[in-house]
């Protein structure tokens, strides 16, 4: 569907997303403290499986699906799904019944990426009808007729239907859950300020992916993020870079820097036995190594990734194509490979490189 | 003293005629600008209602529910792509409906959905984007009218709306987020309709089959009948080019004269050595100064004069087109250069003359009498393919059925007639001086006045035909318009035979309504009017074509007087079980008549009928079918019920408290007989306007143009004159005869001009009326308003004279 795009463009004006920050001259008057809104801080914990669903007092949230999948005869693929909320005004709300409301926006994202190839789907609804929603037990989050929702208690199947491409995945989330920064609080700059944050890899055990008249049957490993927060990215911060990476020695990786006048870098180590740990600013490092020229400018698709204290020392490449999620404050959120010390692969997002004006 | 200066000398030596140029470029760009601001705005509307428009489906519960926010949930849940649209009606007279829509699912409707291509989607209403960027805050958008009557209105001041102008919305709906509009519903008394939308083809998407439970019915054809709009702006293009014609005939005539005057001071500049190629480069460059002064200031009034007609123009297409989106548009950069092109093409027509100064080099224009054999052979050759040129325009014209070349070559017969009329003058006055000039008739100052005025008929032979034209078309004008007015008033009388008139203001359920009217004080026949939409399909075409459709219930003693064109008998009493009655226009479209059959679709429902009668239907280009009310399905497309009441005495029921008195008629409007007439008649005497007043443009233009000619031209014979004074006539005398021979000339012109008109307007009424709208006029004629304009042509006449003065003046005979 590609009337919605636009929309999507508006959607991220009046609401500004901490994974989709922009420049104060847009977003201005999203950088001031939202009124009434709660606050993410240090100290709160997470609470499974509540915290899976929605949480309407906060002003922004998503449930941030990303997988790397292969096909029996070895064609790789690349999946990205994405459900945002966005609240206007404070929760929760008092009025259950489904009716015309103006409390808040959801929104979602669909991504089917191959080599030198992406596909990109969006959809908007307003909240309070039932046309898009999350509920916690059993799980299920939806937006129209996309939904990702647990089968049973060890898995989740995915549906995408998007007339040029479609996805139906199973998925398995691996316990224990991923807390990321303190406990679960995420910090994104060091004057304060961030988001509560956990993660799951995942595994997807069996899939259908359709491009146009070909079906491939695919299987694969990824990623799932679960964030919520009612703060922007200071007027100072211009963009930021994510990656989850997934080594072939089972350990998972998933680091970010929010770029600004003072940079701001946080990351947390999987173990192949799952148990995880926030690494510090000073245990690790990520610096781009190479720029391509894309359609919105040029952007650093090639990354070297240190974490002395596990002796990783990686070359992360994306893979070649342009992989932006088009709109006005488009985004690139693209599959990568891994290499140098360990080999691997895994999820990159860029945001702030565009060079239309919103960007850099 | 330079080029330039030389080239300045003249105006500086002839400053009326640089004025006089200045203003005939001057009204021709303004009338011309002004049209096209007017028709090219309402062309762009045209296009945007057309891409906006699309096949569409309402969708319905089967079990006759109403629809709720569940029931879309549903439908977007299985994969369609399908809008609300929730119509909010307050319960206050006169009151714009509030339209809410959802932002996030409109641009499954075309009409919402923003083009791809960027710049395009620049210049389209941003209305999705507004209504998403004030989510926070409650915001209904809508024309100046609506909003003012809105504010007028104050309903609840619980809610304070945010209001913003936007061009392009239909008239009386204000367009808000459809959470707004349920808190409207929810705050003031009002009916609200939920509809759930979807395009009837399209995205593969909306190839899914509805859910059990749920029908789609045809909500909008998606047709519109805009060749019928282009129609009716290429008539008033037709009026603006007329006016461009009117003023190439002057300009020319006026650079004429400069020829003849400037003829000297240009040889002697190329005696003194200037290249005549250089002259030509200056005289183009003169040329193209003057238009672009003429063009640029015209172009400029042309604007305002679009501004102060919108309205009269808006309330023409949304009445006759059902066209609601005239957006304003300003003057681009290319109508300004089309138009100064247009101009320099004009003016150097009119400057041929001067740039050809070695070709004529002795026999200018007004030589006369020069080489009068060759110019006498030249004369009839010239007339004779006026007359051919006549003669092809005339036989093209009653040929064909198309209706630029109807315009084309009725011009082209105006042009042949027009431009022979001084030439007739002129050989009426020869004719004339002959005969005082023979034997015992000798009546030399007789003699010599006829000769006078064939010199005024040739020297003014332009300006002359231009005021042909001009009276022409405002004689064939007028002709329409009243013929108009008075067929329209007559068939008004006939068709409205109820008391009241009822329009609910909303769809709603049509037995239900008529027994309630039943029941009200007062009312004593109930007549419902049920409009929508089918599909006829005749011939096995594949294209079928929307008509209107109006089912009436033929026992109503209510329409026993309708009139009829032409109908079988006892049409009435045989409608139900097997007729239709069709409108003019469909007829004369689809060339049927009584007897015929005819196929048409009415939802789902196929049917072959009798044309039973053909009824006028003026005012409307659409075609229409009108059927038994029991024929007509719920689902109608677009059905919207309407009431006729017989009431007992409208001067003794109170029926304009009825809205308020029951709640079940909240937002619909009552009307009398004589308010609905007055309303209709209104619609009509805007357009008419408009074009009356393009005419007394036309037709002031030509006469000033006359009288600034004229005064050069009264000038120049005054040698003529001044002679006749030293052979003894008195110069009282002389000055009465120099303003009768004015007002001959102009009147005989306007005499003869008179039956140009009276061509015009059959031209009209029987050739461009059923081509633009559908329907023929008979031709009336109007005797009154030709005298008025056979006098204003005297009064002209007089003027030119009155104002030369004195025609005496003994310094012209030191020349002789």
């Amino acid at each position: 569907m590609k009337g919605p795009g636009r929309i999507l463009l508006v959607f991220l004006l009046l609401a500004g997303c901490a994974k989709e920050p922009a420049p104060e001259s847009s977003l201005g008057a999203l950088s001031d403290p939202p009124e009434g809104f709660r606050q993410a801080e240090p100290g709160m914990t997470v609470k499974l499986p509540e915290d899976m669903g929605p949480h309407p007092e906060y002003r922004l949230e998503w449930w941030y699906l990303t997988a790397n999948l292969q096909s029996a005869e070895g064609e790789r693929f690349g999946v990205q799904w994405t459900l945002f909320r966005s609240g206007i005004r404070p929760g929760p709300f008092q009025e259950k019944a489904p009716g015309w409301k103006r409390n808040e926006i959801w929104l979602a994202h669909a991504a089917l990426s191959r080599p030198q190839e992406h596909h990109f789907a969006d959809r908007a609804a307003r909240g309070g009808t039932a046309q898009a929603g999350v509920e916690v037990s059993p799980f299920k989050a939806w937006i129209d007729h996309w939904e990702l929702e647990s089968l049973d208690a060890e898995t989740w199947q995915l549906v995408v239907d998007e007339g040029d491409f479609r996805y139906r995945l199973k998925i398995q989330p691996q316990r224990p859950v991923v807390l990321n920064g303190d406990g679960g609080f995420s910090a994104k700059s060091s004057a304060g300020g961030g988001s509560m944050y956990f993660s799951y890899p995942l595994q997807v055990t069996e899939g259908e992916i359709q491009i146009g008249d070909s079906v491939y049957a695919v299987t694969g490993q990824g990623w799932f993020d679960r964030e919520w927060s009612s703060q922007y990215l200071k007027p100072e911060q211009e963009g930021w870079d994510w990656m989850a990476l997934h080594l072939d020695d089972g350990r998972h990786l998933m680091l970010f820097r929010v770029r600004g006048l003072e940079d701001f870098y946080s990351a947390t180590l999987v173990a192949a036995d799952g148990t995880s740990r926030a690494l510090d600013a000073e245990e690790f490092s990520m610096h781009p190594v190479q720029l391509r020229k894309s359609r919105f400018g040029e952007v650093p698709v090639a990354w070297g990734v240190k974490v002395p204290s596990v002796q990783l020392n990686l070359l992360v490449r994306s893979w070649p194509g342009d992989y932006w999620n088009p709109g006005t404050l488009r985004y690139w959120e693209g599959p990568v490979l891994v290499g140098g010390s360990h080999t691997g692969e895994g999820y990159l997002e860029m945001t702030g490189y565009e060079d239309d004006g919103s960007g850099t | 003293m330079g080029l330039a200066g030389v080239f300045l000398s003249h105006y500086r030596r002839h400053p009326g005629q640089l004025l006089g140029l200045l203003l005939i470029l001057l009204c021709a760009a303004m009338l011309w600008s002004g049209v096209r601001s007017l028709t090219g705005s309402a062309e762009n509307a045209v296009a945007k209602s057309t891409t906006a428009l699309e096949p569409l489906l309402s969708v319905v519960r089967t079990d006759g529910e109403p629809l709720a926010v569940d029931d879309f949930v549903r439908l977007r849940r299985s994969g369609l792509c399908v809008s609300p649209r929730l119509e909010v009606r307050v319960a206050a007279n006169d009151a714009p409906a509030v339209i809410g829509i959802d932002p996030f699912s409109a641009a499954c409707l075309r009409q919402y959905r923003q083009s791809p291509d960027e710049e395009a989607a620049d210049r389209e209403l941003p209305i999705v984007g507004q209504l998403l960027s004030a989510l926070d805050r409650p915001l209904l958008l809508g024309s100046a009218r609506d909003i003012a009557r809105w504010r007028q209105l104050s309903l609840s001041d619980s809610l304070r709306f945010e209001l913003g102008e936007v061009d392009g919305l239909p008239r009386g709906q204000l367009l808000t987020d459809i959470a707004v509009a349920s808190e409207v519903a929810s705050l003031v008394p009002s009916n609200s309709r939920l509809q759930i939308l979807l395009p009837a083809m399209g995205t593969q998407t909306n190839q899914l089959p509805l859910p059990e439970g749920y029908l789609g019915q045809v909500e909008d054809y998606g047709v519109q009948p805009d060749p019928l709009v282009n129609a009716f702006l290429l008539s008033l293009d037709a009026l603006g080019a007329l006016a461009l014609l009117v003023a190439a005939l002057l300009v020319r005539s006026v650079y004429r004269f400069a020829l003849e005057q400037r003829r000297r001071s240009l040889e002697i500049l190329v005696r003194v050595g200037v290249p005549r190629s250089m002259l030509r480069v200056a005289l183009i460059a003169e040329v193209l100064l003057v238009a672009l002064i003429g063009g640029t200031l015209g172009v400029w009034l042309g604007e305002r004069l679009a501004s102060a007609m919108a309205d009269g123009f808006q309330g023409t297409l949304s009445g006759l087109f059902n066209v609601d989106t005239l957006g304003k548009s300003a003057a681009t950069a290319e109508t300004w250069l089309g138009m100064v092109l247009i101009l320099a093409v004009v003016v150097s027509w009119a400057c041929l003359d001067l740039l050809m100064l070695r070709q004529e080099p002795r026999h200018g224009p007004l030589s006369s009498g020069a080489g009068a054999s060759s110019g006498s052979r030249g004369r009839w050759r010239w007339l004779g393919a006026l007359l051919l040129f006549f003669a092809v325009s005339l036989l093209v014209l009653l040929a064909t059925d198309t209706l630029w070349l109807v315009f084309v070559s009725a011009t082209g017969c105006l042009l042949g007639v027009g431009l022979l009329l001084p030439d007739v003058l002129n050989h009426l006055f020869a004719r004339a001086e002959c005969h005082y000039a023979q034997g015992h008739n000798t009546q030399p100052l007789l003699e010599w006045s006829c000769s006078e005025m064939r010199a005024l008929c040739r020297l003014l032979s332009l300006p002359l035909t231009a005021l042909a034209f001009a009276i022409a078309t405002a004689i064939g004008v007028q002709a329409m318009v009243n013929g108009f007015e008075s067929t329209f008033a007559r068939w008004l009388d006939q068709r409205l035979q109820g008391d009241l008139y009822l329009d609910p203001g909303q769809p709603v359920t049509t037995s239900e309504w008529s027994a309630r009217l039943e029941q009200l004080h007062g009312v004593t026949m109930v007549l419902p009017m049920v409009r929508g939409r089918a599909l006829l399909q005749q011939g096995g075409s594949v294209d079928a074509l929307p008509v209107d459709v109006l089912a009436i219930d033929p026992a109503s003693p209510l329409l026993q007087d309708w009139p009829f064109k032409d109908a079988v008998p006892y049409l009435w009493s045989e409608l139900p079980a097997r007729g239709v009655l069709i409108n003019e226009q469909l007829s004369r479209r689809q060339s049927l008549a009584v007897g015929d059959h005819i196929r048409f679709r009415i939802g789902a429902e196929l049917h072959v009928r009798e044309v039973l009668g053909i009824y006028a239907d003026y005012g409307r280009p659409d075609g229409e079918l009108m059927l038994s009310l029991t024929l007509v399905p719920d689902s109608l497309p677009n059905r919207y019920s309407t009431f006729v009441l017989g009431a007992s005495d409208t001067r003794k029921i109170r029926w304009r408290e009825w809205p308020e008195k029951n709640a079940w008629m909240a937002g619909s409007r009552l009307r009398d007989q004589a308010g609905l007439k007055q309303a209709a008649n209104a619609a009509f005497a805007r357009t008419f306007h408009m074009t009356q007043l393009l005419n007394g443009l036309t037709l002031g233009l030509a006469g000033t143009a006359l009288t600034l000619m004229g005064l050069v031209i009264f000038r120049m014979r005054q040698g003529s004159y001044t002679l006749l004074h030293v052979y003894g006539v008195q110069q009282k005398q002389l000055r009465r005869r120099m303003i009768a021979h004015s007002m001959l000339v102009t009147g005989l012109l306007a005499l003869f001009a008179i039956p140009l008109g009276i061509f015009l307007g059959w031209v009209l009424v029987a050739r461009v009326n059923p081509a633009a709208f559908g329907w023929a006029l008979p031709l009336y004629f109007y005797p009154g308003f030709w005298l008025q304009v056979w006098l204003v042509c005297l009064l002209i006449g007089a003027l030119v004279g009155v104002l030369v003065g004195n025609p005496v003046r003994l310094e012209t005979l030191k020349h002789e």
